[in-house]
């Protein structure tokens, strides 16, 4: 700005120079003096606002930066309420622990032919439960791993029954997972204590997203509900009885092992407790959006009466949502009939809303002679699941209808209808 | 032995499409342990002593 004033008393200066050389009137000379006069002072004035101007911005500045400063406290504090220090730290970066688990509470109305009834159920197909995992990665391969997972059902949807509406189960935890493990990336994994066995699972493979409201094994739902014969009267049989989808050797004190995953493949073998034994082999694809899945097994229970079993299930879920699961198993009794199953579901998978994936399906089991021989038990079913992300929820709805064609006897089907959440926590 | 031959035919399909170039995956039993976030412990769906993937 002081420059340019210079620079205006030069040219003003030139020009009086030039003036003065001319000829001109005094007249002239006091008119142009008057405008350079009120040119200087508008000058000054203009100076006068642009200071002003700079110094208002600064303070502006200065006071956002005093509110930025202050928004990050704010933020700093609430993250630190939201994820407060961790009580219980490892100074170890290789040392997890980690505790999960879920409540899965429903209702389920079953209907016997003669009598209906609504029980409140703990959902067995996924029962409430609770998690502890702890893991050392003691070398770049190896990790050494601990588990201790255990439930706690209140009214089992498997076990309640027309005779027992209220306090069934175990009022307590109850164990599911009790064991160590040893998992290497070239050798595989070994694990010791109460678990999975190698042929837990084989027969219940399913990509459909609505296992939690029906799946290869119709027992979960309905399995205490007693059959009424057609003059009214209960029977010792229930559902449970009618419908097993001989899903291997279960959960046990076990030494098992896992090989590698190679190509998808994955081979497990384990020695139970009880000189029973069993082996599986597992399979797990992805095709460019459409996954598969599928499982067999081959279990030696050492029980009086069974010799061996085989069972397996694979299911296919393609990139639109369209599903396909199977199963199937066959036990070979040493006297008697060899009880077998065979299980279909066709599902679909779509996002209809925000707030998550929903899942549908219809499904058919067909149970031989699983109490008696010559019985033939028949079960089909709708099944639907919608998922709330933002929740961790999963709702879910499933209906079906047992039917059992026994020789001597007619009992009357039984529909049962159960709905529910699961909510992650 | 109908079933032997059924499960051998399901293998053979298995190790058919296993020759096919798919990506294996890690397949978890939704009923087990379902996948993703929890309620209260957020994106890590368990709450844990550190970052890291358990089991």
């Amino acid at each position: 700005m002081k420059m340019q004033k210079k620079l205006l008393a030069v040219a003003i200066s030139g020009t009086l120079a030039l003036l003065s050389a001319a000829p001109a009137s005094a007249h002239e000379i006091d008119k142009l003096r008057a405008q350079i006069e009120a040119m200087t002072k508008r000058l000054d004035q203009l100076e006068q606002q642009t200071a002003q101007a700079e110094q208002k911005a600064m303070a502006a500045e200065a006071k956002t930066m005093q509110m930025e400063e202050h928004a990050k406290k704010q933020m700093a504090k609430m993250d630190s309420m939201a994820k407060p220090d961790k009580g219980v730290m490892s100074g170890n970066d290789k040392v997890r622990l980690s505790l999960s688990g879920h409540v899965n509470r429903g209702l389920l109305w079953a209907d016997d032919g003669d009598e209906d009834n609504v029980y409140h159920v703990d959902n067995d197909a996924s029962s409430t439960r609770l998690r502890l995992i702890g893991e050392a990665d003691v070398s770049n391969d190896l990790t050494v791993g601990a588990a201790m997972e255990v439930q706690f059902e209140s009214n089992s949807s498997a076990s309640v029954n027309q005779l027992n509406e209220t306090n069934v189960g175990n009022d307590n935890f109850t164990q599911r997972r009790l064991e160590i493990y040893f998992d290497n990336k070239r050798l595989g994994k070994l694990w010791i204590g109460q678990g999975w066995t190698a042929s837990e699972g084989t027969s219940e493979v399913d990509l459909s997203g609505t296992d939690l409201a029906g799946y290869s094994d119709p027992s979960v739902f309905a399995g205490g509900i007693r059959f009424r014969d057609t003059g009214g009267m209960l029977t010792g049989t229930d559902v449970g009885d009618v419908f097993n989808n001989l899903d291997g050797l279960s959960r046990k004190d076990r030494v098992r092992y896992d090989t590698p995953t190679i190509a998808g493949f994955t081979a497990a073998a384990s020695l139970i407790e009880g000189d029973a034994w069993d082996t599986a082999l597992r399979y797990a694809a992805d095709y460019s959006g459409m996954k598969v899945a599928g499982a067999i097994a081959y279990s030696d229970p050492n029980t009086p009466n069974v010799d061996n079993q085989v069972n397996g299930s694979v299911s296919v879920l393609l990139a639109g949502g369209l599903n396909l699961t199977l199963a199937a198993g066959e036990q070979d009794k040493i006297t008697g009939a060899d009880p077998s199953f065979y299980y279909g579901k066709v599902g679909y998978q779509t996002r209809l809303s925000n707030a998550g994936m929903t899942a549908f399906s219809v499904d058919y089991n067909r149970s031989d002679d699983a109490e008696l021989a010559g019985d033939e038990g028949t079960a089909y079913g709708v099944q639907a699941v919608q998922k709330f992300d933002a929740w961790a929820t999963e709702a879910y709805i499933g209906w079906r209808t047992h039917e059992l064609n026994r020789v001597g006897t007619n009992v009357q089907d039984i529909d049962a209808v159960i709905a529910g959440a699961r909510v992650k926590f | 032995m109908q079933w032997i031959q059924r499960i051998g035919l399901t293998a053979m399909i298995m190790l058919l499409a296993a020759c096919s170039g798919a990506q294996p995956y890690q397949y978890t039993d939704n009923r087990e342990q379902p996948s993703g976030p929890g309620l209260f412990s957020g994106s890590d769906g368990a709450f844990s002593t550190a970052k890291g993937d358990s089991e």
